[in-house]
């Protein structure tokens, strides 16, 4: 969008320009007597000379001499494709005469002269019979500069009544066979002769100057991209087109050589580099498209390396017609190619290019026409401005490509981001699910353990002691004691599944909570002491309803059995283990005999047996006095 | 003589039973009315206004906790026990976050009945090592979890202090002992933890219904 609304600007100047100097303004004359006039017809005679030129002042136009007759301006002889050499052919002046006449007011402003061009000789300007100027040494500098000629005041005559009568004759000596071109004339009021001649100028000279130095540094950029980035080569086949382009326009940089060897040589590198920038320009569009057409570029390539021999300044005769005669016509043959690619599977950016390419073979068709003199050397040389236009073309493939580069990275992103979202969601959902199944599994042990739970304990005592009753063989207080016991488990196993935090000290105090009324009713004081110890991470409802188990059995076999009067339940850690010591002043027991022995030591294996199922041990120790069950449990189970 | 007016709604017929002898034979002790089911409870609390209302909570009709919530909102001075199989978190959790302030379990034997409503009255709130860790949680989250609700009510540290060597198993007595004031002091906190755990869960409550958008602020 910059770059279209960019060129747009750059195009209206153009035209801008062109309508300015193309379209001089009368309307600008004042509405005072002292006009500018445009002359489009002159006096011409035609002086032979001889094989030598003589120096510029030797010959002079007699107005009074017969022979002069009148043509049109502006005049040209086209040039034909080939220039043969000339050096042998005899010389002759072309004398142009134009009268220019101002009323008798008895004075006169400063005069000036200019035309767009004098093409084909080195041109000289007589004024009232005195001779301002000589182009003889750099006559070759004038095919694209206007000639503009300030007369001095001392030049004019005037008087009170008599006409200022301003006698121009412009002379442009030629060899026999060559040609040579005149554009129209204006003779006027300096000033505005002089802005005219300005405006020309820019329009010759300062314009391409400016698009050849802008294109230059494009080519600067796309070079160091190219350099950041060598596998795009189109980036350096861009940088290379702008400094061929660089060269082929450098004769509007420098002061051309005197004519001689190193001129014909300079004008052979700008010449054949025009062919190099086709080439590049091709080869760039060709990469941006990613596509290799190796025959057409072989066939660009090899054209142009063969017209730029056929060109050098060693081979008799200028061929300059005709070798840019052959660029146009490879350049219409390729650009029609690309225009095919672009039709059939080419981006908008290579339409939009192959478009200003067309446009620029116009322009150059325009300039080779101007060059051979087929057209009114008024006009100017437009090739540089169309090229602008296909760079112009090139930056504007280059930043939608670049722009969509980066659409599409954002789009990946977004897509990225989404299926990262939906990965996550997925493996959230996984999760939950995992979660759910876990929980079931759990529940599902769960229910089996309370089960197993019920059927070996609350179950089989229920069952044994319905049979007894029903028999009749259990009496009152029996059956209050089978059934409180069953509560007790019941409560045990309701305790088991309280949330506790794996904290085993919570655990034990439920347990004296429960139990701390009875003992108290038995006559047993109970000392508790706790130290604060880490939670057992392997410590669920399983394990807990064990070691309520081994606790609650160990406080019964006192109950039963010791006939203590005081217990005393600790709870400390010892190193990689808790231990819960149970200790009562009751009258022991021989732990040797209680071990092996059938009756009591079932209880005590009993207990022994369920501590290992949980990783841990229990020691008994037992003398009147002080009898001593340590449960010691891991804190961290495999 | 001056005598506690206690109120009894349970659905079991012997259980009802079994405590209103357990009330009438306690010589201050009276039996303000026995009922069945939840509409009669809520009929006999309006009309007898009782000291104590012992309440089981699965009622056939209205459930025990609406009993319990009509009777902290109307019947401020009225103590609520909740009765109860086991004691278990679950039920008395729940009780406590409506009003109850005490429980009973239904196995208690008689003498204790009087004795625990007595106490009940008197300030004393029983509580078990797994109800106190409960009261940790809700009152006194660590530092890490989540900042309690907005207006929700904070532990003072006595009470935390209390509730903490509740958890490990002492007696009223012993911590009494440890922190050197009276038992009466001890039960005093354990009553006021319970007070926080309702107007906390009633503050959680508006909470949730203001998340919710169900309540404007």
């Amino acid at each position: 969008m910059k770059l279209a609304s960019w060129a747009c600007c750059a195009t209206s100047l153009l035209a801008g320009l062109l309508l300015s100097v193309l379209l001089p303004a009368w309307a600008a004359v004042p509405g005072g007597e002292v006009a500018v006039q445009h002359f489009t017809s002159a006096e011409r005679q035609v002086v032979p000379i001889g094989p030598s030129l003589p120096e510029p002042g030797v010959l002079r136009p007699d107005l009074s001499e017969p022979g002069w007759s009148q043509v049109a301006l502006p005049l040209a002889t086209p040039r034909g494709p080939v220039t043969p050499g000339l050096q042998d052919q005899p010389w002759a002046m072309h004398w142009y005469h134009l009268r220019y006449v101002l009323p008798p007011s008895g004075a006169s402003p400063p005069l000036a002269v200019y035309g767009a061009r004098v093409l084909g000789g080195p041109v000289e300007v007589h004024v009232n019979g005195r001779l301002l100027l000589a182009n003889r040494r750099q006559w070759t500098s004038q095919w694209n500069r206007p000639l503009f000629v300030p007369i001095p005041h001392d030049a004019v005559f005037t008087s009170p009544g008599i006409d200022v009568v301003v006698d121009v004759v412009v002379g442009v000596p030629v060899r026999a066979g060559m040609t040579h071109a005149l554009s129209t004339l204006w003779v006027g009021p300096a000033d505005e002769i002089r802005a005219m001649a300005d405006r020309r100028l820019l329009l010759h000279i300062t314009g391409p100057q400016v698009t050849t130095l802008t294109i230059l540094v494009l080519g600067v950029f796309s070079f160091g991209f190219w350099w950041r980035r060598r596998s795009e080569s189109a980036y350096l086949l861009f940088a290379l087109a702008s400094a061929a382009w660089w060269l082929r326009n450098l004769h509007y940089h420098i002061d051309l050589p005197p004519p001689g060897v190193l001129h014909d040589w300079f004008w052979w590198a700008t010449h054949a580099s025009m062919g190099w920038v086709m080439v590049l320009t091709y080869l760039f569009a060709f990469r941006f498209h990613h596509r290799r057409y190796r025959g057409v570029e072989a066939l660009l390539t090899g054209v142009t390396v063969l017209t730029g021999l056929l060109t050098l300044p060693l081979v008799p005769g200028d061929a300059l017609v005709l070798q840019h005669t052959l660029n146009a016509a490879v350049s219409i043959f390729v650009t029609a190619f690309i225009t095919w690619v672009a039709v059939r599977h080419g981006s908008h950016e290579l339409r939009v290019l192959t478009a200003a390419l067309w446009i620029c073979i116009a322009l150059g068709v325009h300039d080779i026409l101007l060059l051979s003199q087929h057209i009114t050397p008024e006009s100017a040389y437009l090739l540089p401005y169309a090229t602008l236009l296909v760079f112009g073309a090139f930056l504007y493939a280059v930043l939608r490509r670049y722009s969509g580069a980066i659409a599409e990275v954002e789009q990946i992103n977004a897509s990225l981001e989404q299926r990262l979202a939906e990965r996550t969601a997925e493996l959230e959902d996984n999760h939950r699910r995992l979660r759910a199944v876990e929980r079931e599994q759990a529940l599902l042990l769960e229910r089996q353990r309370l089960m197993r739970d019920m059927h070996d304990g609350m179950g089989s005592a229920l069952m044994s002691s319905l049979v007894l009753v029903e028999q009749g063989k259990l009496d009152l207080p029996s059956v209050a004691q089978v059934l409180r016991e069953c509560v007790d488990d019941l409560r045990l196993v309701i305790d088991s599944l309280e949330p506790i935090g794996h904290d085993l000290v919570t655990l034990l105090a439920t347990l004296r909570y429960r139990l701390g009324k009875r003992l108290e009713a038995a006559g047993l004081q109970l000392e508790w002491q706790v130290d604060d110890l880490p939670p057992l991470p392997w410590l669920d409802p399983t394990a807990a309803l064990q070691v309520l188990r081994i606790v609650q059995e160990a406080l019964t076999n006192i109950l039963k059995h010791a006939r203590a009067r005081t217990v005393r339940i600790a709870l400390c850690k010892a190193g990689e283990h808790v231990e819960v010591v149970v200790t009562d002043d009751g009258n022991g027991f021989d732990v040797a005999t209680m071990i092996t022995g059938r009756e009591g030591g079932r209880g005590l294996r009993n207990l022994r047996k369920r501590a290992q199922g949980l990783g841990g041990d229990v020691d008994f120790s037992s003398q009147p006095g002080c009898t001593r069950v340590t449960l010691r449990l891991p804190v961290l189970r495999d | 003589m001056w005598q506690l007016s206690v109120a009894v709604v349970e659905d079991d017929p012997k259980f009802r039973q079994a405590f209103a002898q357990a009330i009438e034979s306690a010589p201050d002790l009276k039996l303000a009315g026995a009922a069945a089911d939840g509409s009669a409870g809520l009929a006999l609390l309006k009309t007898t206004r009782p000291d104590v209302l012992l309440v089981d909570l699965g009622l056939p009709d209205i459930g025990g906790i609406e009993l319990i919530r009509y009777c902290a909102a109307q019947l401020p001075e009225c103590d609520v026990m909740v009765v109860t199989v086991f004691g278990d978190e679950h039920h008395v959790v729940g009780s406590l976050e409506a009003g109850a302030t005490g429980y009973l379990l239904k196995d208690t034997l008689p003498e204790d009945i009087a004795e625990q409503i007595r106490t009940l009255h008197a300030g004393g709130s029983p509580i078990s090592p797994v109800i106190a860790r409960q009261l940790l949680t809700r009152l006194a989250p660590a530092a890490s979890q989540a900042p309690p609700a907005e207006g929700a009510p904070v532990l003072s540290e006595r009470e935390l202090a209390v509730l903490t060597l509740a958890t490990k198993g002492f007696t009223y007595e012993e911590i009494a002992q440890m922190m050197s004031v009276s038992k009466h002091t001890v039960m005093t906190y354990v009553k006021r933890s319970y007070r926080k755990l309702q107007v906390n869960s009633k503050s959680e409550a508006v909470y949730e219904a203001r998340k919710l958008g169900l309540l404007r602020d």
